[in-house]
């Protein structure tokens, strides 16, 4: 089942790009995790409201991220990524849909380990 | 060598080598020859403001008038805020983690109840197989994520 391969994964994991689990609540027809409360944007459209129109020299338009946001969120995401590959195991279902910025803090979470599996 | 019968091609081309450097090639130095000079004068131009004048401003004109300085408060103001809001809200996680740990110390084994220890309020998102809502713990506070999947 999927719900018990996520809660022994995200059981093990301690990062601060990863999303917490707190606790599992079993109920007679539900499971509930208690986790962290990201209240955020998906990075596609953070960076869809962050960025700034710019013409480049050959006619192209544009959209550019300031590179210093766009450096320290790619930071984030690779750390997180290396962190769960140190624990043997893949996400699998990384996209940019379940990545989620913290738009105060300009922190990134990861979200939904459904697929993650061990390698 | 001067002597040499034979007329290569190979001898005219060292010839041209050999009296390059003498010679340079007219284009490329003269570019450099004509932007050089020019520089350095306006370097010099730039350096040799008398002294004895005004002292310049630290701030351009330009940069002062571009911000007010209202709105720089103002925006001092937010970032305060929201810094306080981040403080608040690991204050509660410390302290929503240290009942947690205390009751699995005590042997509670379902630590929480859900009707009992969790205020639930809208929904945020839905995935293929769970839904997820907004909670907050009732004794410290703090918000949660509850993502509930349904058992077959």
């Amino acid at each position: 089942m999927a719900i018990h391969r996520e809660i022994y994964i995200l059981a093990g994991m301690d990062h601060p790009n990863i999303m917490r689990l707190y606790e599992v609540i079993d109920t007679k027809n539900h499971v509930h995790l208690a986790m962290e409360l990201c209240p955020g944007l998906a990075l596609n459209e953070f960076t869809a409201e962050n960025s700034q129109p710019v013409k480049m020299r050959n006619g192209m338009k544009g959209a550019f991220l300031d590179e210093r946001l766009a450096r320290d969120l790619f930071r984030q995401i690779v750390s997180a990524v290396a962190y769960v590959h140190s624990l043997e195991l893949v996400h699998r279902n990384l996209k940019i849909n379940q990545i989620i910025v913290i738009p105060e803090t300009k922190a990134i979470k990861f979200t939904d380990f459904g697929f993650a599996t061990s390698f | 060598m001067e002597s040499t019968p034979k007329p290569n091609k190979h001898s005219k081309l060292n010839e041209d080598i050999l009296k390059s450097p003498t010679t340079p090639a007219p284009t490329r130095t003269s570019k450099f020859e004509t932007n050089t000079p020019t520089r350095h004068k306006q370097e010099a131009s730039v350096f040799s403001d008398p002294p004895d004048n005004a002292p310049r401003p630290l701030l351009s004109p330009k940069a002062s008038t571009s911000v007010a300085p209202s709105q720089v408060l103002s925006d001092l103001e937010q970032a305060a805020k929201r810094l306080k809001t981040i403080q608040k809200q690991n204050e509660l996680k410390l302290i929503f983690i240290k009942t947690i740990e205390d009751r699995k110390a005590k042997g509670k084994d379902p630590v929480f109840s859900l009707k009992d220890d969790f205020a639930i309020h809208q929904q945020i998102g839905q995935g293929a197989y769970a839904v997820i809502k907004k909670c907050t713990h009732r004794d410290s506070g703090y918000k949660v994520a509850l993502k509930t999947y349904e058992k077959k």
